[in-house]
């Protein structure tokens, strides 16, 4: 062989003689008896916890796709059951007085009796008030329903139409704290649909004796002679009260227990702005507009 | 022939002698997964010095390769029942192989001792790159033989695990790239980018030997 007839030594021709690195025939035999003993020892040697471990795992490894879709599932079902219990368990205006209400509701024995802590609000004490009489007794006066407060006020009903919802929720929450492990999910919901729907038609039904007479409420809660001029209602009472009653059945029957950013500031109005701003209220078949 | 494509697994190009191949130790498989017990030799028999080869050529250490080949054997025994032949059973022996020797190596990175078998000069292979070699120094020939294969071993031992193994797979088994990206568990870009990076890194190692 001489120098032209070389082959170029390169990686690949360098790294091929490795290929000839090999054992000695004897070593096989070693190697082989070697091989048996440690077959030997594992046969007899019990499974270690771990590698029954990988067992289990090689079970699971052999079925992913089913295993996979039923863990999905899980977690999907797991997952739907907590974000539904949020959304029960936390009210949209949840406030101080909404706990006191809530605790003097769980306190009180029959829900005739008026708890307490509704007088601590008085725009929404009406609302309140009209759910736990709905609860009771269907329809009362609004003499009567305004001699809890310390002053009427004509935003109340807007109040009354805000919270009515909420207040709603609170009464299945109610329901709920009182026996959770009763009350499924689906009744406090209707609970608290039946009760917002109550509740509007007690606001409606106040608005309309509204109109028949407005009587000033005297420190002991009677109510006094009237004069004719005074029974008489301005075309502004007549129009907002219309319109104030179709507002709040609608507001209870589409917003379904949950209360818009809109009606709170509504329920936050003067008296005043709300008079000169109620004629730009506007009602469709399925909606409530509201333009300042 | 359906089974023969199911043998072969993910492979791409399958050649008919390692369609045959598969078939043969699906086959052997299947008998001792039925309890023949004794059939299991016949795929030791078949498979220790390619098993051995790789695991040496990753270790560059005789006696760790004996045991680490060992070992694979027996965990393929142990596990045997659990192969469904999805992959070709030489796929499946060569990954357990592999991953007991990377196992091996990153449990044992410190240490680094070489024992190294002998080159067999005569293969017709090695003698013309060694009388080449001989010409171009001059030295000894034994000498040189023992040197060249050190040198070797060390620039292997400076590859990183993965892409020895890659060039171990490749340029000394003599697997295709489709074949070690089954065996390792990657990609075929993956191998081929590997083994790019990991002869440039052996070509600046070994440039004293390399024609210019």
């Amino acid at each position: 062989m001489n120098n032209g007839e070389k082959q170029p030594v390169t990686v690949e021709s360098l790294i091929r003689l490795k290929r000839i690195e090999q054992p000695a025939p004897e070593f096989w035999a070693q190697f082989n008896s070697d091989l048996r003993a440690k077959q030997l020892a594992a046969i007899v040697e019990k499974p270690r916890w771990w590698e029954r471990r990988s067992r289990v795992y090689g079970i699971f490894s052999r079925h992913p796709l089913a295993l996979g879709t039923a863990a999905a599932l899980a977690v999907a079902v797991f997952s739907v059951g907590e974000y539904r219990g949020t959304r029960v368990s936390s009210p949209v205006a949840a406030g101080p007085d909404e706990d006191a209400y809530a605790t003097a509701a769980a306190a009180a024995p029959g829900p005739s009796e008026a708890p307490a802590a509704l007088r601590s609000s008085p725009l929404q004490a009406p609302a309140r008030s009209a759910i736990v009489e709905a609860r009771s007794v269907p329809v009362k006066s609004a003499e009567e329903s305004y001699g809890r407060e310390s002053r009427p006020t004509a935003a109340a009903p807007i109040a009354s139409a805000a919270v009515a919802p909420d207040a709603a929720r609170d009464e299945s929450m109610q329901f709920e704290r009182s026996d959770r492990n009763v009350v499924s999910l689906g009744r406090s919901f209707s609970a608290m649909n039946l009760a917002a729907i109550q509740a509007a038609e007690v606001a409606h039904d106040q608005f309309a004796l509204s109109k028949s007479f407005e009587s000033p409420v005297s420190a002991d809660g009677g109510s006094q002679a009237v004069e004719p001029l005074a029974r008489m209602t301005s075309p502004s009472d007549e129009r907002r009260s219309r319109i104030m009653g179709d507002a709040v059945v609608q507001t209870a029957s589409f917003e379904g227990g949950t209360v818009s950013p809109s009606d709170h500031f509504a329920s936050r109005l003067p008296d005043d702005r709300v008079f000169d701003s109620i004629s730009r209220y506007a009602s469709d078949s399925d909606r409530l507009s509201i333009r300042f | 022939m359906l089974e023969a494509i199911k043998v072969i697994g993910k492979s791409l190009v399958a050649s008919p002698e390692r369609v045959r191949e598969a078939d043969e130790d699906l086959d052997v498989v299947r008998r001792v997964q039925a309890g023949d017990v004794s059939a299991f030799d016949r795929l030791i028999v078949k498979y220790r010095g390619r098993i051995y080869g790789v695991i040496y050529n990753l270790t560059s250490n005789r006696e760790d390769a004996a045991d680490l080949t060992q070992d694979t054997f027996i965990k393929a025994f142990q596990s045997i029942n659990r192969f469904q032949g999805q992959a070709s059973f030489f796929t499946w022996i060569y990954r357990i192989a592999i991953n007991s020797t990377l196992t091996h190596v990153r449990k044992n990175r410190s240490r680094s001792f070489f024992s190294l078998e002998s080159i067999n000069s005569e293969e017709p292979v090695s003698r013309e790159i060694i009388a080449a070699l001989t010409d171009k120094t001059g030295a000894d020939r034994d000498t040189h033989v023992r040197e060249l294969q050190e040198k070797l071993n060390e620039a292997m031992q400076k590859l990183s695990i993965n892409h020895r193994t890659v060039v171990t797979l490749f340029e000394i088994d003599g697997l295709s790239h489709q074949d070690i990206a089954e065996v390792m568990d990657c990609s075929v870009g993956t191998v081929r980018s590997r083994l790019h990076y990991a002869k440039q890194l052996l070509q600046a190692e070994l440039q004293q030997y390399i024609s210019a």
